[in-house]
């Protein structure tokens, strides 16, 4: 199950757990909240997330479209094993900031 | 757990001998499907589909047919994985391709297969939430959410093949990948090719055999 934190300077949120299919309503308030004025790159920490689908994959991209609305880029922080191993697959280094 | 059987006759008895029905079908009962020895599991109350016998053919294959309700159920792929693992001994590596292949063969079965959605609608926000919003629909309709849908697992030496099965209407592969790399869907066959060692569909589509060599 996903959580999670948003930073206190709302210049982005760590992530935790996994991020599926169910998780669309969690996601959707965390998309919601930012990205905050006055941050040019939003940064999302995936070192925590543990598993993440095809399904979450489109939620991050929903992210990105959202941040993309008010002239901002989104970074994917720290992502390890398989999440790093979904994003390489689907050539997100294209799409995101890949830190 | 009853185990059923003894006055079937021929084939069918030999199916019927290793149907395990279980009364309750959690994550945990999943996952031990899978630890223990091959056997065809059915939940309690499914209504057997009639190609579940063809699909179960083989004495080295765990079975397990469920519904697509049950199957919905976060976590069913790290269950069985577990299950897997329990079973025989898989690199880190291996059991995280497996995990990954499986959900997404098992949302592709459900959503697309059994409840008979299209991702289409997935092309933003709204579509997306009123995806999610079909998908509890159906899943409280009997007509989707009973079908029933099935894994097999064959684990060898060298090898562990994964097949899941669908009761829908099966899909054409040409429709069913990504147009671009910012498409919101349409991601998960490509990603079942790149996890697994080799993928075949079979029936039309309805369904998905994956292999993993170890």
């Amino acid at each position: 199950m996903l959580s999670a934190h948003i930073w206190d300077n709302g210049s982005g949120a760590s992530l935790s757990g996994e991020l599926v299919f169910s998780d669309h309503e969690k996601f959707r308030t965390l998309l919601m909240a930012l990205p905050a004025a006055g941050v040019q790159t939003v940064r999302l920490d995936l070192e925590e997330l543990t598993f993440i689908d095809s399904a979450g994959l489109g939620m991050l991209l929903l992210f990105r479209e959202e941040a993309k609305k008010h002239g901002k880029e989104v970074a994917l922080c720290n992502a390890a094993r398989q999440v790093k191993r979904m994003i390489d697959i689907s050539r997100f280094d294209t799409l995101f900031r890949v830190e | 757990m009853q185990y059923h059987g003894g006055d079937a006759s021929g084939a069918n008895k030999q199916h019927e001998k290793r149907i395990t029905r279980s009364v309750r079908f959690d994550l945990s009962l999943i996952s031990k499907c899978f630890a223990g020895a091959p056997a065809i599991f059915v939940e309690k109350g499914l209504i057997e589909p009639d190609w579940l016998e063809t699909f179960a053919e083989g004495e080295d294959k765990h079975v397990l047919a469920m519904s697509s309700r049950t199957a919905s159920a976060n976590g069913v792929s790290r269950a069985v994985t577990f299950g897997i693992g329990r079973h025989l001994s898989i690199s880190k590596d291996v059991g995280e391709r497996v995990q990954t292949a499986l959900q997404e063969a098992i949302v592709n079965a459900v959503a697309h297969g059994n409840l008979a959605l299209s991702s289409q609608i997935r092309r933003d926000l709204p579509g997306c939430e009123q995806f999610e919003r079909m998908i509890a629909e159906r899943l409280k309709v009997s007509v989707y959410a009973a079908l029933p849908l099935a894994i097999s697992v064959t684990a060898g030496p060298d090898a562990i093949d994964i097949s899941v099965k669908d009761s829908g209407a099966g899909y054409s592969i040409r429709e069913s990948f990504v147009t671009s790399d910012a498409s919101l869907f349409g991601r998960g066959l490509k990603i079942i090719g790149a996890m697994a060692d080799s993928v075949m569909t079979r029936d039309g589509g309805r369904q998905i055999s994956m292999r993993f060599v170890l």
